[in-house]
């Protein structure tokens, strides 16, 4: 574990293997966490190389958000290598899936901030379950539903409004 | 609600990527609500994405004919409904792919019909070669002509395409003996002519033609139904192991050539492995059904077929359903089963329109 080796500058504690990181959200919380799961984090995987004193600052990211980031890579780190098609690795996935279900019943607001973090901390399984989150509240809904959704003025003049809906009048039902 | 703070337009492209393709509506009504999405899925950085990001295109309807109206009708399994050109009780559509519906007409020749543009280019007919045929039987594909050379098929409508058609013919009085062959020739609409003819001969009458024997393209060979032709390899026949079966027609499995075949409510795949010592075997794969099955075709790149399912009870046919042979999910996506049906299958993103704004 070359990574790992190489953090011993920053707090790491802990003996053997279970080595642990301190972040600091942008209001000054400070989460220790097990560096394995830091590492899902390629932003903060990337600092721990560099290494350097008092904690890895991560100024975009408040601490509720970060708590919750935290908590998808504290679940997702921690599942051991799958062995394919056998009934514990399936069980294991069974499990994830539930648990990234429940980490996703949050508002829009919070969920527009954890992909925010998900893509400045670059954990990208996060980054893919909150878009495909945000997606699926999208897919059924007219233009004006996803306007009032996220606050975003219509700015099309009332003809390219027309024009859209003529180019696809003819085609979509 | 609190205004959410504004995502940057690289984050609402992530969750745009994400909308699921089933329906393409969803994109359309995403490109209405401001000009900087609309932007965002009118890039055709954004389709490209859009397609490797999802794989396999999304079946949005099929071309069948009508007997009782006496025209091509296009079913729509989505909301997606292109116009169809007016046709005579004489028109059939043959093959349908990237877009193209390829219709012969009662000349006998054909007409390629582009459903995003709305285009229709008339080809001339097929010279004839042989003149001592006692009988024979044919089949056409069309394709767009860049494919390959790696078209992605997200742009290409418009643009230039091949029909490569199929005759097996059973030549009675050109020689001493007997004489079956099947021959190839390609249009290219770019040079407006169809090919030298391309031949092989062989022992047996092979039927290419046929409502149910759609052609099947797998990277960059076509197959017909019990004779197989590569369109850059020239023609070859494949044998199959199930040459009695009639109700049976060439899949993509994963890549490699593979058969379905039905059989009241069973539909069986067939697909080929080879072993470590080189021996191939051909493996069945059974799905069973609580309807029997009338009949089916594959949708081309999907892992999916569709099928009418009859009634046990009565004389109406159930509805038409498609069967993802990987997942095994049964849904229903039409009522109506008509002849000659034809599977439409597409990328479809806002761009693919005129939706592009100064």
């Amino acid at each position: 574990m070359a990574a790992a080796d190489s953090c011993d500058g920053i707090s790491t504690s802990g003996g053997g293997w279970e080595k642990t990181v301190t972040l600091v959200s942008s209001d000054d919380a400070r989460f220790e966490v097990r560096e394995a799961a830091a590492s899902l984090s390629q932003t903060v995987r990337r600092m721990i190389r560099a290494g350097g004193d008092g904690g890895i600052p991560l100024p975009k990211v408040d601490a509720r958000t970060l708590s919750t980031v935290l908590e998808y890579c504290n679940k997702h780190a921690a599942v051991p290598a799958p062995a394919p098609e056998s009934s514990s690795a399936e069980a294991a996935a069974v499990d994830l899936e539930w648990f990234d279900k429940e980490l996703m019943h949050v508002d829009l607001a919070t969920l527009c901030s954890l992909i925010r973090a998900a893509d400045y901390l670059e954990v990208a399984g996060l980054l893919d379950l909150t878009c495909k989150t945000v997606a699926d509240m999208i897919k059924s809904k007219t233009a004006e539903e996803i306007r009032q959704m996220f606050g975003i003025q219509n700015d099309f003049t009332p003809e390219e409004e027309e024009q859209l809906s003529r180019e696809n009048a003819g085609v979509f039902e | 609600m609190a205004a959410l703070p504004a995502l940057m337009e690289e984050l609402v492209e992530e969750i745009l990527l994400r909308v699921p393709p089933e329906e393409p509506a969803h994109l359309i009504r995403a490109a209405m609500v401001c000009k900087a999405w609309c932007r965002i899925l009118s890039d055709g950085g954004f389709r490209r994405r859009y397609s490797r990001f999802h794989r396999m295109p999304t079946l949005m309807g099929y071309i069948c004919s009508v007997f009782m109206d006496a025209c091509l009708q296009f079913v729509p399994t989505t909301s997606f409904s292109p116009p169809l050109p007016p046709t005579s009780c004489y028109y059939r559509a043959r093959d349908c792919r990237h877009d193209r519906v390829l219709i012969q007409d009662d000349s006998p020749s054909f007409i390629v019909w582009d459903l995003i543009t709305g285009n229709r280019q008339h080809l001339s007919s097929r010279p004839c070669a042989h003149h001592h045929q006692t009988y024979f039987s044919s089949n056409e594909a069309v394709l767009c002509a860049r494919h390959q050379h790696g078209c992605d098929h997200l742009d290409c409508h418009g643009g230039p395409f091949l029909v490569v058609s199929v005759k097996t013919v059973h030549d009675a009085g050109a020689a001493e003996h007997d004489a079956t062959y099947t021959c190839a020739s390609v249009y290219s609409s770019e040079t407006g002519a169809w090919s030298a003819e391309t031949c092989t001969t062989h022992d047996y009458y092979y039927d290419v033609g046929g409502c149910m024997k759609r052609s099947l393209l797998i990277g960059d060979a076509l197959y017909f139904t019990q004779a197989g032709l590569s369109v850059i390899h020239g023609l070859s026949v494949i044998d199959t192991p199930l040459v009695s079966h009639k109700q049976a027609i060439p899949i993509d499995v994963d890549g490699c050539i593979g058969i379905v075949q039905y059989d009241g409510n069973c539909i069986c795949t067939w697909s080929r492995q080879v072993d470590l010592n080189g021996l191939e075997t051909v493996i069945p794969t059974w799905h069973r059904l609580l309807y029997p099955v009338d009949t089916i075709r594959f949708v081309e790149g999907t892992n999916t077929v569709l099928l009418c399912l009859g009634n046990n009870d009565r004389d109406r046919d159930l509805g038409v359903f498609t069967l993802n042979l990987k997942s095994r999910q049964v849904t229903q996506v039409a009522e109506r089963w008509d002849d000659d049906v034809l599977p439409y299958t597409s990328f479809y993103a806002p761009g693919t329109t005129h939706l592009c704004l100064s």
